[in-house]
């Protein structure tokens, strides 16, 4: 593989990574921010959302500034030092994906008949046994969709990725710092690869979501 | 025996009507609730099962307490033993027909029960199909068996009828009273057609604004009234907006089956029909009442 091509294989490591670790956290914040709705879930919502509408560079200055040898991490984990690292950037990715993994989940299971929670709760089962038989199952192709919007948005993120990654070659030079590099180098070439290669897999990553949402549609009429 | 007192308050999303109930129901009495759209049928309901937690009140079953707020003590659903089918049966459309059956059961499936209740309910052939497969007719019995799957105290049936169209009604009523003739515990049933209540129940209530204005025979309260046009009102009051009922008079008397109004206006063989939007009685001259 030439190193052309490492950017992208980063790229899709992160978006990989990214995604794995999503999924683990964002089910569980989605099932309590559902079954356990109070006076605190639009606050708890608005958090969700947050990266949404905060500009990415704020988001990674503060995530630089919790990240380095002296900050709020390593206050409470003596040693760690995620800044301008691979480790740090997964962290950052899932704080910026997270509202496009975790929106649709709310929203499938807030759109999901209230009925068939009540059902389950009437059998006998707890909130978690109705949560993973019943509600998960229904909102499959939410999951999924979440999963391809993280996984994608992933690999787009730019802001962010250099304030705290920086521009480290095979360590935090992701596709989209790659374009950002080779143009600052005036090597509009390697730029125009690089950034045909990335809007093909956008125009791929949504040609499958709407065609999934297509083919989800078409079973139900 | 089921002892109730619940006070609501109407909810802020003005999704659950206010309520202020006292009810006693008898070990083994089937009871009918009628009411408008919004009168609290539902929501009493949805009380008894747990679903809708009162502002304050008590609910005691054969003296074990469900719910008193003035003691703390509030069950949730998942410790009430009760069956509950919804308007809309609440199927869950990922499992098979026998998987949701078998979701019923609290830890180990069993066999003897699972396949007693699918052959009452004579829903074998479709046990394998996932529910948006099923007709209405089916999809109510398969909510009747997981309902009753559990052997529950109390059985609560939300309009059972409702999602049918009239030619299968009639056939799933039969279905529902020789089922739930074979059910000893408590039954709680919540339809606007009178006829279904009748049939179905031997006491009836009637909720108007989250309170209760009647009790007794379900054919006495739909026959209270000093005229024809006070009772019949009174029928057309709770007939939902499709429901027609159409019947012959006799000697003053219009028969309703089970509902007998008399007027002096009827001759014999005049054909009275009842509608959720009129009254009109036909005969020679098209009399109205």
């Amino acid at each position: 593989m030439t190193p052309f091509w490492d950017p992208f294989l980063l790229s899709l490591q992160l978006a990989a990574v990214t995604t794995v670790l999503l999924l683990i956290i964002a089910l569980p914040i989605c099932y309590g921010i559902f079954f356990y709705s109070n006076r605190s879930t639009p606050i708890l919502k608005s958090l969700v959302s947050l990266p949404l509408v905060l500009p990415p560079t704020v988001l990674g200055y503060y995530l630089l500034i919790a990240f380095r040898p002296e900050g709020l991490l390593a206050n409470i984990i003596p040693g760690t030092n995620l800044a301008f690292s691979f480790e740090g950037l997964v962290a950052g990715s899932i704080i910026f994906s997270f509202p496009f993994m975790a929106n649709p989940i709310l929203s499938a299971l807030e759109s999901t008949s209230k009925n068939l929670t009540q059902a389950a709760f009437t059998l006998g089962k707890s909130k978690f046994e109705t949560f993973f038989y019943v509600l998960l199952p229904n909102i499959k192709p939410s999951v999924i969709i979440g999963a391809v919007m993280a996984f994608a948005h992933t690999i787009g993120e730019f802001g962010m990725v250099l304030m705290i990654g920086g521009n480290i070659p095979d360590e935090t030079r992701v596709a989209s710092i790659a374009i950002y590099n080779e143009v600052e180098k005036m090597s509009y070439a390697n730029a125009d690869l690089y950034a045909l290669v990335l809007l093909f897999f956008s125009m791929v990553v949504l040609l499958f979501i709407y065609g999934f949402q297509y083919q989800q549609k078409a079973k139900l009429f | 025996m089921i002892q109730l007192s619940a006070y609501k308050e109407l909810n802020p999303d003005g999704a659950t009507p206010s309520v202020d109930l006292q009810l006693t129901v008898n070990p083994g009495e089937r009871l009918g609730i009628m009411g408008h759209s919004g009168a609290g049928k539902t929501t009493l309901l949805k009380i008894l099962a747990g679903l809708i937690k009162p502002d304050h009140g008590q609910l005691y079953i054969n003296g074990k307490p469900w719910m008193d707020t003035e003691k703390g003590i509030y069950l949730p659903p998942q410790k009430r033993n009760i069956g509950f089918v919804f308007q809309e049966y609440a199927l869950f459309p990922n499992m098979t027909v026998q998987q949701n059956l078998e979701f019923a059961f609290s830890d180990r499936i069993n066999q003897s029960r699972l396949r007693a209740i699918i052959e009452m309910l004579g829903i074998a052939s479709v046990s394998s199909q996932k529910p948006a497969t099923l007709s209405g007719g089916q999809k109510q019995r398969v909510a009747l068996g997981r309902a009753l799957i559990r052997d529950p105290d109390l059985l609560l049936l939300d309009e059972p009828l409702s999602a049918l169209d009239p030619a299968m009604r009639g056939q799933l009523q039969k279905d529902l009273k020789r089922i739930t003739s074979q059910f000893d515990g408590t039954i709680v049933l919540v339809s606007h057609n009178p006829i279904e209540l009748i049939e179905l129940t031997d006491r009836a209530i009637i909720l108007e604004n989250g309170t209760i204005t009647a009790d007794g025979r379900p054919s006495q309260l739909l026959s209270r009234g000093a005229s024809a046009k006070a009772g019949a009102a009174k029928i057309i009051d709770i007939l939902p907006q499709e429901e027609v009922l159409i019947a012959r008079s006799a000697h003053g008397l219009i028969h309703i089956p089970y509902c007998p109004f008399e007027h002096a206006d009827l001759d014999v063989g005049d054909q009275v029909t009842l509608s959720a939007k009129n009254i009109e009685i036909k005969k020679e001259g098209n009399l109205s009442i």
